[in-house]
């Protein structure tokens, strides 16, 4: 791609509209920022020319420009048609107006616009479709495309109830302008995200090659940013089901209960923290409801089926490896008391991977301590919690404004495979530390694949 | 930024920007002392192991030899040097050939066990060489390339051990006569010729001396011959040439497997961009999006409103016209209002003119109804200051609509705007307020 190996200026789009339609929304949705501008639901929030660029690997490859508001088209455009009729058409005739700014101080804003409308490659026109079409759209539309540059209409606000898509399309089509965008700033969609760059890219032919590598890169950062989360979220299950707190008394039920309450909610606070760090939401505030925790015994049921099925084949695998070493041993001591070394090798790789695994269980039994973890309900609670806080953080806009709530998690189900997960995450909480170290990152892709399934 | 690699902005992948910034960090020789040490202790240990086992596989030979005095029973030590060895290789062509799903047989867990406790990592010690050892441990002993790197470890093992007993096994012969027999109760003679040349098969297909069957018969005593010279340089070259040929060989070969499948597996690993730490990374390296500059600023700005919403003082009288500003279609009018009072809805510059004339026609007082939820652009300002001129301004009203509560910062907007285009703060009027 010749658009990666030499530098070259960004494609300069300049947001442009109404005002209060969400300009400066799409910018912060585009950059994935947050702080980008200033949001109010007022006019003329935005009164600077604002830009920022959106880069690859360090090269910038777009520059959105936020412009404010166009306010009084059907003034300017009466002032257009008074420039026009001196004999000044198209770009001259904006020119021309620009040129003489000084004279027309009540349209600095809209000549603001104009001025980006010029030097712009191309220009996003932002439509708050829960408006009729009035008048005063249609002239902003016609002064805009004097600059004689190419123009997208971004349909926002398309997921409330009042929208009018079918209006505003009808009504684009006879400005003719057929490529449109449906995008709502607030609501995100990757794959209108994507519709967005395509319909540039068959605006601008001349930068499709920068506009693909930008859709390439996007997607391939968009699948790790998810994978990112879903990792995180893994994580988190893992150590909240692997968690085992021990004490020496039994009376202490309701301290340890505490502990383990306090324990999880840290976790799912933390691992909260780090998605809204990955995704970008940095100060985004999530009122999350305490998760109710209970306290679930722990015991290995030695005969369960998923148990002896895990594990069976490691003890014999553990016996033959012992038989191994015992005859390493028998033959490097000369090696003449053949089989005994290998037996007694076999034994002791049986009975250590065994004592291994069941010896902690053992252990706490004899000293008579008691044992507790996080039960199945807590986990599944858990689990709903984190797929529905994925759900809404991957469909959200950086430009929403208003706080995360968790809804009730009554209605939601766990997925039908959640079961056979759960399975998986009581062997996690059996297994012991060095087995853990190696079977965490086996774990976590695990669960993070499976629950990628689920989001 | 710390690390930014020596390549300059916005080239290589970000792979190669992680690895030359890698490098980079390497060179602190703080972090280059506290990555070296783990490989250094791990590569002495492996030269003393190794060294040890030398000696082990020469002393097992010496032993084995020394046992039967002047006469070797050659059968004998064939087993012990070469069967336990045999058994291990096939121990592991069955694990690494049939069992390759589960590798998590004892070896791993003991070794990578024998490792921690190996490696300093006494807690609070020194927390970055404790992390630069997990960082090794964790990438030496990787899960697609764990089984194959133990694997080489067990066969330079062996290696060393049977060049060891071979190295010993030479300079004892070398240096000293011993005669070989063949024993046993069960067996008849014929069986040890056949047995002697399956095993010699492929020395004669190299044309190295091997005994004849009357070397090998008389070797059992079976037919009386003086066990010459001859005889026994075949004997031992026949030693000689099993160990190599099924001891050494095989072992050779499975290492250089291993060594491959390790070094193919390697090149094949890659860094998971994905995870979480990469893509922090990666942010800081190369960040996505530039800070923001303000490229035309605003010359004029606005002052803070000044008009506050005082006690409402009037309200709309009964027989006002009514008209919309700027309202979409789906917003009705307030229910009181009957059809003869309402004018319309101001849309665009052809229907405010024309609402202006009917104004003019029939002067009476006057209710302009808006969106509160709308912006109050100077666009619609403009259009309700020609409305509220027309009208007489001390008998128009201006009403907002809204589903909900209008918001203290939206209602001034809307009482600016009334100011604005000439309209007392006291007629404006949320449709809620209406009687």
């Amino acid at each position: 791609m010749s658009a990666q190996q030499e530098p070259r200026a960004p494609l300069v789009i300049a947001v442009v509209g109404h005002t209060n339609t969400g300009k400066t929304s799409l910018i912060r949705t585009l950059l994935r920022n947050s702080e980008f501008g200033q949001v109010q639901d007022s006019a003329g929030t935005t009164r600077h020319v604002e830009a920022a660029q959106l880069a690859i690997n360090g090269q910038a490859m777009i520059e959105l420009r936020d412009t404010p508001g166009l306010e009084d088209s059907i003034a300017l455009q009466s002032l257009l048609q008074t420039l026009e009729a001196a004999g000044f058409s198209g770009r001259r005739c904006l020119q021309q107006l620009i040129d003489e700014e000084h004279q027309h101080v009540e349209f600095e804003q809209e000549i603001k616009v104009l001025k980006q409308a010029m030097t712009c490659d191309a220009l996003l026109y932002v439509v708050d479709c829960r408006d009729d079409v009035f008048e005063k759209y249609r002239h902003e539309i016609q002064s805009l495309s004097l600059a004689s540059r190419p123009i997208l209409p971004v349909l926002n606000f398309v997921h409330t109830k009042d929208s009018q898509v079918d209006l505003w399309r009808d009504a684009l089509a006879e400005l003719r302008l057929h490529a449109l965008v449906e995008f709502d700033t607030v609501a995100f969609d990757f794959t209108a995200e994507n519709r967005l760059y395509q319909k540039l890219q068959t605006l601008l032919e001349p930068s499709y090659d920068l506009l693909q590598s930008l859709l390439e890169h996007r997607a391939v950062q968009w699948q790790q940013v998810r994978s990112a989360c879903e990792t995180e979220v893994a994580k988190l299950m893992l150590n909240v089901a692997g968690k085992i707190n021990i004490t020496d008394h039994q009376e202490d039920a309701e301290k340890q209960l505490m502990e383990l309450r306090d324990f999880t909610r840290e976790q799912e606070q933390d691992c909260l923290k780090s998605l809204l760090n990955i995704l970008e939401f940095s100060d985004l505030a999530v009122d999350f409801p305490d998760l109710p925790v209970s306290n679930g015994r722990w015991t290995i049921d030695l005969f369960a089926p998923e148990t002896l099925k895990a594990f069976g084949l490691d003890t014999a695998s553990a016996a033959a490896t012992g038989a191994a070493i015992g005859a390493g041993v028998d033959l490097l001591l000369a090696g003449l008391s053949l089989g005994t070394g290998t037996l007694a090798g076999a034994a002791i790789g049986a009975t250590w991977q065994t004592g291994r695994r069941y010896g902690r269980n053992l252990l706490t039994k004899l000293k008579g301590q008691s044992t507790a973890c996080v039960d199945d309900t807590t986990l599944t609670l858990l689990l709903l919690r984190q797929i529905w806080l994925l759900r809404t953080l991957f469909g959200r806009g950086h430009a929403a404004q208003e706080s995360l709530h968790l809804e009730s998690t009554e209605k939601m189900q766990a997925p039908p495979s959640w079961p056979e997960q759960l399975k998986q995450l009581h062997l996690f909480r059996n297994a012991n530390r060095s087995e853990r170290q190696r079977l965490q990152h086996k774990h976590e892709q695990q669960l993070a694949t499976w629950l990628q399934q689920q989001i | 930024m710390q690390g930014s690699g020596q390549l300059p902005d916005g080239q290589g992948t970000f792979e190669e920007r992680l690895l030359a910034r890698t490098r980079q960090l390497k060179r602190q020789p703080k972090i280059a002392k506290a990555l070296n040490s783990a490989p250094h202790l791990y590569r002495r240990t492996m030269i003393l192991v190794l060294l040890l086992l030398a000696i082990l596989g020469a002393s097992a030979v010496s032993q084995a030899l020394a046992q039967g005095g002047r006469t070797l029973n050659i059968f004998w030590i064939l087993i012990v040097l070469l069967g336990f060895h045999t058994l291990s290789l096939l121990l592991w062509l069955v694990f690494t050939g049939l069992l390759r799903t589960s590798n998590s047989g004892v070896i791993a867990p003991l070794f990578q066990r024998l490792l921690q406790w190996f490696l300093p990592h006494r807690k609070g010690s020194d927390p970055m060489l404790e992390a630069a050892n997990r960082a090794w441990l964790e990438t030496s002993f990787q899960s697609s390339f764990e089984s194959w790197r133990l694997g080489r470890i067990t066969h330079s093992g062996w290696l060393s051990y049977l060049a060891g007993g071979l190295v010993g096994m030479l300079i004892l012969f070398a240096t000293r006569e011993f005669d070989f027999v063949w024993e046993s109760t069960l067996l008849s003679g014929e069986t040890f010729v056949q047995l002697t040349h399956m095993l010699a098969a492929p020395l004669e297909f190299m044309n190295a001396p091997v005994p004849s069957d009357a070397q090998i018969l008389a070797a059992g005593g079976q037919i009386v011959a003086e066990n010459d010279a001859s005889a026994r340089r075949a004997w031992a070259l026949l030693l000689l040439g099993c160990i190599m040929l099924y001891g050494v060989a095989p072992r050779t070969l499975a290492w250089l497997c291993c060594a491959a499948m390790e070094k193919h597996r390697h090149a094949q690993w890659q860094i998971n961009t994905a995870r979480p730490y990469y893509l922090k990374l990666h942010r800081q390296l190369w960040p996505q999006t530039s800070d923001t500059a303000i490229l035309d600023a605003d010359q004029h700005p606005t002052s803070a409103a000044i008009t506050r919403a005082t006690k409402r003082l009037s309200e709309v009288p009964a027989n006002a016209l009514w008209l919309g500003l700027e309202l979409n279609q789906r917003i009705g009018w307030p229910t009181p209002v009957r059809e003869q009072q309402i004018i319309g809805r101001v849309m665009d510059q052809a229907s405010l003119q024309q609402a202006q004339e009917q104004l003019r026609r029939q002067p009476g007082p006057l209710a302009v109804l808006v969106d509160a939820n709308r912006p109050a652009d100077r666009g619609l300002i403009r259009s309700l200051t020609q409305l509220v001129t027309t009208a007489d301004k001390s008998r128009c009203w201006l009403v907002l609509h809204s589903e909900q509560p209008i918001e203290a910062s939206k209602l001034q907007t809307w009482i600016d705007a009334a100011v604005k285009s000439g309209l007392s703060p006291h007629h404006l009027i949320p449709m809620a307020d209406l009687p």
